[in-house]
């Protein structure tokens, strides 16, 4: 960075940081909910207007399950998604949000079979999107569901593969790996807290090599075994 | 009696986008910034609400934009008080392999997320002013009044935030 003007530019540049449109809109319609009634319910009568809001939901909603980046009706999907989410209890919203993350290189797998190269990048972005989100609700909860984590990251290990033999490379961010590595560390810490059989402590060897390679995935497939040994 | 409803959807539509910008800033995360802005707008709302009814004794709102920073650095100190929470900075930014000037792309990203990185390591009333100044653009009065410090304090603490912050980025 040369200067102060430079600086600031940059800072100005922040300025790109916008929320999404559709949770802007969504959000003041939920809250102005109970504010005086809409000019709309003079001129139809409120049985049939919550019927036909109904209808329009029901209808948005079936067709924004099959929508993906990039189509008008993903935003849709997009807050579906994240009303799904905070539905669940603390533990299952990580692999929650794996699972959206898989759709995304499930909808990739796709796109690149049919060439429709144009919404490659987006459907890219959504997915690095879902893992940074992911990564992040993995790194608060205090118990994640170690079994389903580890089930959502082998997926999206096979279908990055899947990806990348027809020619695509999925570009990763490293939130993910950040987050799985701190589990394994506090899984590691406990374990060694433990009183171990032979059995386990040669499992638990194992644990700390596939740490040290950075295959957390096989780690956290290890402390499960071990649990189950228990 | 006014039309509620449309007098704060001017509001909300005004400075959502700040509200949100200067959450996410704080907390590093779409989803907790979506969360603690939608809060923010909500109280803002009730309290507006009760402030224009007789019958309530509430204050006026007499300026909207800083009642808002107010709840929502409230709201951003309870996140981080519950369960002592510290804050997630990312220095994520989506490099996306979409167009030829790749390098210049990454470079561009990689310098914003190192603004972002240092802004985030300022101490809570330098990334204010620096935020509420250079970013949102608000007058030094006004950032002064939301600091509660006198003008010439608040020019020094611009000019000390931006040199601590060129010096986290270098």
């Amino acid at each position: 960075m040369r200067g102060e003007n430079d600086l600031i530019q940059k800072i100005q540049e922040l300025k790109s940081v916008k929320p999404n449109a559709e949770w802007v809109s969504l959000t003041k319609k939920e809250i102005l909910r109970d504010a005086p009634k809409m000019s709309f319910s003079f001129f139809l009568k409120p049985a049939l207007a919550g019927t036909l809001t109904l209808c329009l939901f029901g209808s948005v909603f079936v067709f924004a399950q099959t929508a993906i980046p990039g189509d008008s009706l993903y935003p849709f999907k997009k807050v579906i998604e994240k009303t799904k989410i905070s539905f669940l209890p603390e533990e299952k919203r990580p692999s929650a949000q794996l699972e959206y993350a898989n759709d995304k290189l499930e909808d990739l797998f796709k796109v690149v079979e049919k060439k429709e190269t144009e919404k490659v990048s987006t459907i890219l972005k959504e997915y690095q999107l879902d893992i940074t989100e992911a990564a992040q609700v993995l790194v608060r909860v205090e118990k994640p569901d170690v079994e389903e984590i580890v089930d959502r990251a082998k997926k999206i290990e096979n279908n990055k593969k899947k990806i990348e033999a027809l020619g695509v490379k999925v570009q990763e961010v490293d939130g993910l790996d950040t987050a799985l590595s701190k589990i394994v560390e506090k899984e590691i810490e406990e374990l060694e807290k433990a009183s171990l059989s032979d059995d386990q402590k040669e499992i638990l060897e194992k644990i700390r090599e596939s740490y040290q390679n950075k295959d957390y995935c096989q780690a956290l497939e290890k402390i499960l075994l071990l649990g189950s040994k228990e | 009696m006014p039309n509620i409803k449309k007098e704060f959807s001017k509001v909300y539509d005004k400075y959502i986008e700040k509200i949100y910008r200067f959450v996410y800033f704080k907390v590093g995360s779409v989803e907790i910034a979506e969360d603690l802005s939608s809060e923010t707008f909500l109280k803002y709302w009730n309290y507006y609400k009760k402030s224009i009814d007789p019958e309530e004794n509430y204050e006026e709102i007499d300026n909207s934009q800083a009642f808002l920073y107010q709840i929502a650095r409230n709201l951003i100190a309870d996140h981080y008080r519950k369960e002592g929470r510290t804050r997630i900075v990312s220095t994520d930014d989506f490099v996306i392999p979409d167009d030829e000037d790749i390098h210049a792309k990454a470079k561009l990203d990689s310098d914003l997320a190192n603004v972002r990185f240092a802004l985030n390591k300022l101490k809570d009333d330098y990334q204010n002013a620096i935020i509420w100044h250079y970013l949102d653009d608000l007058p030094v009065k006004e950032v002064a009044k939301l600091l509660n410090k006198s003008e010439n304090n608040t020019r020094v603490m611009l000019h000390r935030a931006l040199k601590e912050l060129k010096r986290n980025i270098d």
